[in-house]
Order: structure tokens, then C-alpha cells, then sequence
């Protein structure tokens, strides 16, 4: 923003004539001890847990225990000339961040300071980092679906908008990878995306934000660094921080997308504030409220339920505000919200009608609803939503495993507090499939009801032919001579593994993962070696693509694979099929 | 159990010695004197402290150093004690809770004015007795002269920090210029 030279000393001219003021009035106390970016100090009185505190040389901390006669503060900060009998003053401020608009695409730092060299972040809004998480009346079961366009998770473990999924696994297994794809894939979504990269290198953050910009990700992403050279007080709130970054959009009525990489730095983050503080040490020497460190920040990933309202024609409903009622007295929400005030907006329109409606049965009862819609049209009401409603924010938490361990404390706390979690395995990832992804214990708990029809049609003989082969595999390996039906089972099996592999960067639409996987289930790949099945699928999709271009269009719209649907694939694959030339093996 | 708490337990009990024996100030002052030469000088802590160097040793030293400051038998009582005890380390946060404890039983607050030159008497009686009125208890006003305050008074009262200072709103008003 630039500033002329008038409007600077319009004003300068304001602050001149506020100048004689009256006196400043703070609290302050006196610093009795620092050290490893902590500090005790004395005084302080009716300072709030929280709370901003500021040293001399404008560095700031943030108070977070409150003992008898001192607070211990956690300092934002380079701290090496802090010294004894410094005094530190209350700010009044709890710890916040800007949130809104202009952070998108935008590169930060923990306390939402930017760090790309682009400039001043222009936003008049901030929020507190600490908000508590909608309370049940405010939330929906999930029900849209959150597309990551890897096909083995948008089939076996789908993800709704404001479910919470864990992303596990050991180091270099591909949980950023698996997290990246996914942002890049919520180009066009309308879903902010929102990337808190916790005690990783510079370089590799460097390189996250290199392939979103690369892939055009960053128009709608916002990446918050505190790297590992950052101070541990930073690296504890950074996905608090995101987290509020994202909620501005939840509660404005749209969809973010949070991902946290990784929380096991971020409790080994706090580990180290609690030991210095002196809090005692539990399991793994990790404080007792750890738990609660991760289960409030995955709380505030939710679906806010949508809220109807009859209102008389021309009135505007002033947005996100949960005091305002409509023309009958209420407002609705929950998932039969829109049902309720359209009932609500035919008794207004017609209290008669209405009153019959109630009464009749059946095909009456059709009949009647026709009529109070014609009456609710023609009356000047109308049923609207809060356009602030119906927002969303999903987390996509990411966990790092040493040698598999999942029953190590942090992994066991993570896993019990989302909604369900992605294995990623290192033996499968050496083993060449990749997404690494362990399907056989990897869940998504509610995310089913969010995956369109028709990939829930071809998800369920997937999952069972899967599981099958897992089985048999294990057997197979003994066996000498397998019957004919194992010997498909395996090969099936075997098939349907290989088109779940995909690379990175190239997430794929849902209609083409249902066209591959449909193949697969279905047995036209049974004919093709495994080897070739990559080059089957790239080839495949370009088939259609010039033969029948408008089957994906329809079942992105159909949504169900309905016979119709059924019969244009069977047709385009089984042509393809007699096309398709495997390379011969010599 | 932290230094903290540590600290004002020993200090409860001098209080309450210093009350029933009417030499509650005297021990006040003492224990502060001793706490800032034990801070302030390294060398001293490193005898005191030290395992290597024997018991009686330690407490001959301490013998000297209260007999040099004259203290009150009570006072060296405790720093025998402490040394004893291992607990020489909690003496600077032991005198900041005598101190406040010694205050809050006389209904004295510590307050202390701060101004770029010397006040007058009477500018500081007044603001004295204007403390008292918003405190309800007897002030004990420190003064001090501070030149970089450029213009204004800064009264500080416990944790209370009342800024009329020059400096103070010129460094306001450039963050405010800097910000909009
Ligand atoms: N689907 C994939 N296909 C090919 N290579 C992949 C795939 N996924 C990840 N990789 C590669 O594997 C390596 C590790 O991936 P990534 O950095 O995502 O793992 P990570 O689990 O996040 O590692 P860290 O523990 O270091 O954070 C990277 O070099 C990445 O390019
Ligand atoms: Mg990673």
C-alpha cells in the first residue's frame, strides 16, 4: 500500500492533536532468570495465560505457566540480551495471528509474519490462536467428499470436508508427498489449503513451496514455516496458527484444507518448553497435557452445519451472526435444516395448507407439498441460507513412526483422537508401490459417507479382492502348485495392487480413478502382464478421451454408475482391450 | 518443590519470628543486604556453596561476614541454617518473599517515581498522598532522576507502571506512524 505524501501528514496531524493523552498505564514485573528461550519472571500480577508479554528491544513472549509468585514465558525470540532485573511489560493481548484473504499464497512464519519477501500482509482482521472448537450444535456429520486424486485413498480411504485424518508413517515413506498431492488437487475445489511445515529443514520447506507454485497451487495455499532452527516456543504454536488461518475460512462459510508436517516435532516442540519450565515429565518424558496439546487443535478441523432461514423477500441475513432469527421465529440447522425452513416458509405462506399438509398421508401429502411450494413462491417469503454456514475445515495431521512403531506415545494419542489414519510403510515404499500405503490397516472412519455413489459402488469388491490376496499371498509363498481360481485370485490381486501406484504430482480426476479401477475389478487387465498396466492406464485414459469424451463429464454428474454408465465402459474397455499391445517379453 | 516455594516457606517462619520478637524490619533489611552480597559476589558463592570446602569452614567464613554487618542473631541463625541445609541458593528468592510478606503486614507499598530532573518536595508529597488514596496504604517513595525520559514522570506502584513520560508516547507515536 502506498501512502502520499499528504495523507502521511494527515496523519501525523491526527496523532499530534491525540498526543496529551493520559499516561500510559501497564503492569510490569522484573525478569529473574532466563535461559534456552524461557524466562521466570517476578510480578506480572493479573497477567493471563497466553498472554503476550513484552521485553526490552521489542521482543515478545508468550506467558505460559503461572505459578505462585512468578510466570514462566516462552520467548518469540533471539533472547541472548534479555537480562536479570529486565523489566517486562503486559501487552493485554493473547497470543494472535492476521487471518483473511491476503494471507493466501503467501509464505509465514508461525506468528503470521511474512517471510517470502512480498511485502506487508494487508488484512485489517486477527484472531486469537487458542479458540475452542465449534461445540456439537454447530457441527454436521461429514458429507462432502475432499478429492486427494491419489487413487488408492480417494477409493479405499476417502476423506470428507472436516474429517480428520492421520497421515503415519516412518521417515521418507511419502507423507508430504501424499499431503502435497492433495493441495495440488484442490485446484478449482474452492478449498484453501493451508501447509504448517513444523521443525523440517528450510530446504525441503524451500522445495514444498517450489513444486505448489510449479503446479499453481499457491493461488489458493498458505504455508506456515517454523523450521528447525526456529525457537521451540515458535514450532509449538505454529499449527495453531495455521489452524486459525483456516477457521477464518471455516466460519465464513467456505472449505480449508490444514495439514500439519508434523505433529511428533511439534510435542517433541513442547516436550522441551515443559521440561524447561519444569512441568513434570510423564511417558517418554513428555508432559501429562500432551494429549490435549493434539486433541484441541484436531477438534477445530470440523463440518459447521448449515443454516436456513425464512425471511420476508429483500431482507438480507446478516451473515454469521447466531442471534438472528427469520420471519417464523428460528432459525434451522442440521443436516434436515433446509427441509425445516421450507416447512417453516409454507406455514407463513399458507397456515391452512399447511395444517392439512400435516394431517394428510401419502400421495395427498405430495400433492399438498406442490401446492405450498407454488403458495411459498407466490408469498413474499423466502427460505435462505447464512452464506457464513456450511463452511468447512479438514486436518490432515501427519505422524512420523520410528521403525514402524505405532504404540509409541505420541502415535497411539494422534491415532485416537482422527478419525481415521493412512499407514504408509517403509517396506512397501523400497518395495516400489508407492503411495506406500498399507491398505489393509489403513481407515477412514467417516469419510465413506462423503465418497460419490460410484466409487463406493467399485470401492467395495476393490477392498474384498484386496484382502483376498493379501491372504493368499502369504500362502502362496509356500505353495508349489496353486489351483486355478487361487491362481486368478493372485493375479487379480496382483493387478489391482499395481494400478494404485502412482507418482507424485499428478493426481488423477475422480472419474478416471473410477474408469481404472472399474477395469481392474472387472477383469479387463486380467489379460496384460502387470509390467505393462502403467502404460494400459495412460493409454486407456486417452482412448476415451478421443472416443467417448463425454463419459467422464457423466460420472462426475451422475455420480452413480448406473447401467447405462456400466454398459459405455464395458464397450470402451473391452475395445481398448483388443487395441492394446502389452510389449512383447523377450 | 520449586525455589520459589521453597523460598517462602523459610520466609513465612522469619516473619512470624520477626513479629513476635518486634524486629521485623531489621531482619527485612538484613536478609536483603546479605541476599545482594551473596548475588554479587562470585566469590562468596563459591565458598559458601562449595562441598569441598568443610562445614565449619563454611560457617566460619559466615561468622566473619555477619559479624562484619553486623546482623541480628536470629538472621545469622538462618544462614547457618541454610547452609546447612543446602539451601543457599534459595536466599534471593527468600528476601524478595520476606520483603513482601514484611509489606503486606505493615500495609506498605514500595513505589518510585522516576523524571528526567529532580522533582520538587512538594510535587512529591502530593503525589505521594495520591498513591496512598488510590492505594489505601502507606507508600514508601523511592525517587530517582532519569535524563532519557526526556519530560514527564514515570510512578511505578508494585507492578503498576504509570507512564506520563516524553519518551514513552514519542516511541508510541512511532510505531503508531510506522503501523498506518
Ligand atoms: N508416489 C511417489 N512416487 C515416487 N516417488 C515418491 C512418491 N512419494 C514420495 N516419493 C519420493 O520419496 C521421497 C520421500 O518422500 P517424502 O519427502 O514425501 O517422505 P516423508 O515421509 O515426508 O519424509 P520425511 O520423513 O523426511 O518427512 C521423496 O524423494 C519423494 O520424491
Ligand atoms: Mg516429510
Amino acid at each position: 500500500m502506498q501512502l502520499r505524501a499528504e495523507e502521511i501528514s494527515q496523519i501525523i496531524k491526527k496523532q499530534i492533536q491525540n498526543f496529551d493523552k493520559a499516561a500510559l498505564v501497564t503492569e510490569t514485573g522484573t525478569v529473574l532468570s532466563v535461559g534456552d528461550g524461557i524466562a521466570r519472571v517476578y510480578g506480572l500480577q493479573g497477567v493471563m495465560t497466553s498472554e503476550l508479554v513484552e521485553f526490552p528491544g521489542e521482543l515478545f513472549g508468550m506467558v505460559l505457566n503461572l505459578e505462585q509468585d512468578n510466570v514462566g514465558v516462552a520467548i518469540f525470540g533471539e533472547a541472548t540480551h534479555v537480562k536479570e532485573g529486565d523489566t517486562v511489560k503486559r501487552t493485554g493481548r493473547i497470543a494472535d495471528v492476521p487471518v483473511g484473504e491476503a494471507l493466501v499464497g503467501r509464505v509465514v512464519n508461525a506468528l503470521g509474519q511474512p517471510i517470502d519477501g512480498k511485502g506487508p500482509i494487508d488484512t485489517p482482521h486477527r484472531r486469537r490462536i487458542e479458540i475452542k472448537a465449534p461445540g456439537i450444535i454447530q457441527r454436521q456429520s461429514v458429507k462432502e467428499p475432499l478429492q486427494t486424486g491419489l487413487k488408492a485413498i480417494d477409493s479405499l480411504i476417502p476423506i470428507g470436508r472436516g474429517q480428520r485424518e492421520l497421515i503415519i508413517g516412518d521417515r521418507q515413506t511419502g507423507k508430504t508427498a501424499v499431503a502435497v498431492d492433495t493441495i495440488i488437487n484442490q485446484k478449482g475445489q474452492d478449498v484453501y489449503c493451508f501447509y504448517v511445515a513444523i521443525g523440517q529443514k528450510q530446504s525441503t520447506v524451500a522445495q514444498v513451496v517450489d513444486k505448489l507454485t510449479h503446479h499453481g497451487a499457491m493461488e489458493y495455499t498458505t504455508v506456515v514455516v517454523a523450521s528447525a532452527s526456529e525457537l521451540a516456543p515458535l514450532q509449538f504454536i505454529a499449527p495453531y496458527s495455521g489452524c486459525t488461518m483456516g477457521e477464518y475460512f471455516r466460519d465464513s462459510g467456505r472449505h480449508a484444507l490444514c495439514i500439519y508436517d508434523d505433529l511428533s516435532k511439534q510435542a517433541v516442540a513442547y516436550r522441551q518448553l515443559s521440561l524447561l519450565l519444569r512441568r513434570p515429565p510423564g511417558r517418554e518424558a513428555f508432559p501429562g497435557d500432551v494429549f490435549y496439546l493434539h486433541s484441541r487443535l484436531l477438534e477445530r478441523a470440523a463440518k459447521i452445519s448449515e443454516r436456513w432461514f425464512v425471511v420476508k423477500k429483500g431482507v438480507t441475513i446478516p451473515k454469521g451472526d447466531v442471534t438472528f432469527r427469520g420471519a417464523d421465529g428460528e432459525m434451522h440447522v442440521g443436516p434436515y435444516a433446509k427441509q425445516e425452513a421450507v416447512e417453516g416458509g409454507w406455514k407463513l405462506a399458507d397456515a391452512e395448507g399447511f395444517k392439512a399438509w400435516e394431517a394428510a398421508k401419502g400421495d395427498d401429502k405430495k400433492k399438498l407439498e406442490k401446492d405450498l411450494d407454488k403458495k411459498l413462491e407466490g408469498s413474499d417469503f423466502v427460505i435462505e441460507r447464512d452464506p457464513f454456514s456450511g463452511g468447512s475445515l479438514t486436518a490432515l495431521p501427519v505422524i512420523e513412526t520410528q521403525a514402524g512403531d505405532v504404540s509409541a506415545y505420541i502415535p497411539t494419542n494422534v491415532i485416537s483422537i482422527t478419525d481415521g489414519q493412512m499407514f504408509l510403510e517403509a517396506d512397501l515404499f523400497y518395495s516400489g508401490q508407492r503411495p506406500a500405503l498399507n491398505v489393509g490397516i489403513s481407515v477412514s472412519r467417516v469419510g465413506g459417507n462423503a465418497q460419490i455413489k460410484a466409487m463406493k459402488q467399485i470401492a467395495g469388491s476393490l477392498r474384498i479382492d484386496l484382502a483376498q490376496y493379501r491372504e493368499m499371498a502369504a500362502f502362496a509363498q509356500f505353495a508349489s502348485d496353486l489351483d486355478a481360481a487361487t491362481r486368478k485370485q493372485l493375479d487379480r490381486g496382483a493387478r489391482l495392487t499395481e494400478i494404485l501406484k502412482q507418482g507424485q504430482y499428478v493426481p488423477l480426476a475422480i472419474e478416471k480413478q473410477i474408469a481404472i479401477i472399474f477395469a481392474g475389478t472387472q477383469g479387463f487387465l486380467d489379460p496384460f502382464p502387470v509390467s505393462s498396466l502403467s502404460r494400459y492406464e495412460k493409454e486407456m485414459y486417452d482412448y476415451i478421451d478421443a472416443q467417448d469424451k463425454g463419459i467422464w463429464e457423466d460420472i462426475r454428474t451422475r455420480k452413480a454408475l448406473d447401467d447405462d454408465l456400466r454398459g459405455r465402459l464395458k464397450k470402451l474397455l473391452t475395445e481398448f482391450g483388443k487395441k492394446f499391445v502389452p510389449e512383447t517379453k523377450d | 518443590m520449586s525455589i520459589e516455594t521453597v523460598a517462602s516457606r523459610y520466609a513465612h517462619a522469619l516473619l512470624e519470628i520477626g513479629v513476635e520478637t518486634n524486629s521485623l524490619q531489621p531482619i527485612t533489611e538484613q536478609m536483603a543486604e546479605l541476599a545482594k552480597a551473596y548475588q554479587t559476589s562470585a566469590e562468596l558463592r563459591a565458598v559458601i556453596s562449595n562441598p569441598l570446602v568443610s562445614l565449619a569452614d563454611r560457617e566460619a567464613v559466615l561468622t566473619d561476614i555477619c559479624a562484619k554487618m553486623g546482623v541480628l542473631p536470629v538472621v545469622k541463625n538462618t544462614l547457618r541454617m541454610l547452609v546447612q541445609r543446602k539451601r543457599m541458593a534459595i536466599l534471593p528468592a527468600m528476601s524478595r518473599s520476606l520483603r513482601k510478606l514484611a509489606d503486606e503486614h505493615a500495609k506498605v507499598v514500595r513505589a518510585e517515581v522516576s523524571s528526567a530532573k529532580a522533582l520538587s518536595d512538594d510535587y512529591v508529597r502530593r503525589l505521594q498522598s495520591e498513591i496512598e488514596k488510590l492505594t489505601g496504604r502507606k507508600v514508601l517513595l523511592e525517587r530517582k532522576v532519569d535524563p532519557a525520559l526526556i519530560a514527564g514522570v514515570v510512578t511505578r506502584v508494585g507492578d503498576l507502571v504509570i507512564d506520563g513520560s516524553l519518551r514513552t508516547r514519542l516511541v508510541d507515536l512511532k510505531a503508531q506512524l510506522l503501523s498506518s
